[in-house]
């Protein structure tokens, strides 16, 4: 308790009655409360998992029903980078053989993958195969972007278990931070260093201001903050 | 002389095994005769020396364009190259044969599994049954499945085992057949995997009358799950195949600063002290494993241990118990430690 007062002051005597005074005569320093991270129930309800294969995906299915992932779908291959279900997606499980096609990549899967990274650095990707591990390593750039790798058997518990890594990964502070700051260069053309960011959204977290838009714009000091309130909203409530 | 004025040729089965001689020059390897010889190349407008021996569709060319080169040190290198090959040929087949080995292993695993998921189905429902009635297929097994439900639930379950076989194979033959094997090393909880890696085995147990004892665990270890999955299935499986049916099989987690320990204590065949070295080699089989026909192939010990070490980890097995013989065959309680590290 002696520690939250707001400096070292070490009473001759500590009875209740010196702690007491301590407390009346010496502003007491606010506390930040650390930034909770996110629960995996919660993440399994905010983040969207895609499946890009040309065969049916029984593990698609089990990921939503059996382990309670709630936004999984499917698709039988890309036809665009801008297409929805891309675009939306936070985690993007692909199989290297057999899609890519529609986009014209020699090489299927690995191409498309190489060319997701490309244009959306922040999503995960994770690429299953019935082929030898090794094999894809060594002739393909794709295998060092990725953010996880299966084989095309692995359990239900390693796709869950990769998925939650990975969601907690993108849902992180640092994460968010390094977003925001992406969003205020590109879309409004501020440069803030990461710690100032870090700042403000402890603010926002200390004052409960994050649930409404025009606080969280008071925040940044800004009038018009575009899609950065949509961003910590995601953050703190998950939609 | 250096060796770039000196060009070889070996040819093996009417194919070139070996070479640095100019493509142009090939032609006279080939017409070249058996022994020494001297002759003048028009296509480098220089004399050339040269020693072939031939051994039937196979014959190994040496030959110099250096006018100081004699007889006898143009057969020095002849016969360095010669031991040379030798050794070159036999590595060569040494690494085929592991190849092949390796293949061949997998294949009689796989095929062995696969038989045996085969079997159990067609004892479930015959093939000939189902095939005078193709039309009502579905309604027809619908109703084998009814009538043997039981049965069908044992094949069920069987088929999971021998397919989580059949996955373990494969995981493994990748593994062991990558210089660089890919590894996903990721937090995992010990007590989740060890649990996980156990459910295809859990009807044998129940058939071996083996209970089984859980402590609690709540540490995160830094693994690649399929591989030591595949640890676990080995360990599972040998507990199957030499501890004692109606003994018990006691799991105990320990926590230290950096690992996590997995100690899998079991009523199981007496591991000999003179054995004990020879465990973890390829291809060793417990004495009193082969004594009640038992034995294996010898690999799975091996693996465990290549498989634990790839992942940074320790195996190791204690035995200090007194003998308790059944039918003349002894059991002690074998410990197995398993050793991984903690994620930070």
């Amino acid at each position: 308790m002696i520690r939250d007062f707001g400096f070292n002051f070490v009473p001759l005597r500590y009875n209740q009655f010196t702690i007491i005074l301590h407390m009346l005569f010496f502003k007491r320093k606010k506390k930040s409360n650390p930034i909770p991270s996110r629960t995996i129930e919660d993440l399994k309800n905010i983040v969207r998992i895609l499946f890009v294969d040309d065969k049916s995906v029984p593990k698609a299915k089990q990921m939503k029903e059996q382990d309670h992932w709630h936004n999984v779908t499917k698709i039988k291959d890309i036809t665009s980078l801008a297409q929805t279900e891309v675009k939306d997606a936070h985690i993007i499980f692909i199989d290297i053989q057999g899609v890519g096609k529609s986009m014209g990549f020699k090489d299927e899967g690995l191409g498309l993958i190489v060319a997701l990274k490309e244009k959306y650095p922040d999503k995960k990707i994770v690429m299953y195969s019935a082929e030898n591990q090794g094999q894809v390593d060594a002739f393909h750039k794709a295998a060092s972007l990725v953010d996880g790798r299966l084989r095309k058997g692995a359990d239900l518990y390693e796709f869950s278990s990769t998925a939650e890594r990975l969601a907690q990964e993108a849902f992180c502070f640092e994460n968010c931070v390094k977003h925001i700051k992406e969003v205020l260069h590109s879309e409004l053309n501020i440069d803030k260093s990461e710690e100032e960011i870090q700042k403000i959204i402890q603010h926002i977290y200390d004052n409960n201001m994050f649930e409404d838009e025009s606080l969280i714009a008071k925040a940044f000091n800004l009038s018009n903050i575009g899609s950065l309130a949509s961003i910590i909203q995601l953050f703190f409530l998950g939609q | 002389m250096s060796m770039k004025d000196c060009y070889f040729h070996i040819v093996t089965n009417g194919n070139i095994q070996i070479s640095n001689l100019p493509q142009n020059m090939h032609a006279y390897a080939d017409k070249c005769k058996s022994g020494y010889s001297r002759i003048n190349s028009y296509i480098l407008h220089k004399d050339i020396c040269q020693i072939k021996e031939i051994n039937g569709y196979d014959y190994i060319y040496i030959c110099s364009y250096d006018n100081t080169i004699t007889r006898k040190i143009l057969q020095h290198y002849f016969d360095a190259l010669k031991d040379l090959n030798l050794i070159y040929v036999n590595k060569l087949k040494d690494i085929e044969n592991n190849a092949n080995s390796d293949l061949r292993r997998l294949q009689h695993n796989v095929t062995d599994y696969n038989a045996a998921i085969r079997d159990d189905f067609s004892d479930l429902i015959s093939p000939d049954e189902i095939q005078q009635d193709w039309q009502n297929i579905v309604s027809n097994v619908e109703l084998i499945v009814k009538n043997n439900s039981r049965k069908a639930a044992l094949t069920l379950l069987k088929t999971y085992k021998n397919s989580t076989l059949i996955k373990s194979e494969l995981t493994v033959y990748d593994l062991i057949k990558n210089p660089n094997p890919h590894l996903e090393l990721y937090p995992h909880f010990i007590h989740k995997v060890v649990k996980l890696s156990f459910q295809p085995y859990f009807l044998e147990f129940l058939e071996n009358d083996i209970h089984l004892s859980w402590s609690d665990c709540l540490e995160k270890v830094q693994i690649d799950y399929p591989s030591i999955s595949v640890v676990l299935g080995h360990i599972w499986n040998n507990a199957i195949k030499y501890a004692k049916p109606s003994s018990s099989i006691n799991i105990d987690f320990d926590s230290s600063l950096n690992d996590v320990t997995v100690s899998i204590k079991m009523l199981s065949l007496a591991i000999e002290e003179r054995e004990k070295n020879d465990l973890f080699k390829l291809g060793y089989s417990g004495y009193w494993a082969k004594q009640i026909n038992k034995e294996g192939h010898g690999i799975g010990m091996y693996y465990i241990k290549m498989l634990v070490e790839m992942n940074h980890g320790r195996f190791s097995f204690h035995s200090n118990s007194p003998r308790q013989f059944v039918n003349s065959i002894p059991y002690t309680w074998n410990t197995f430690k398993l050793t991984l590290p903690k994620s930070k």
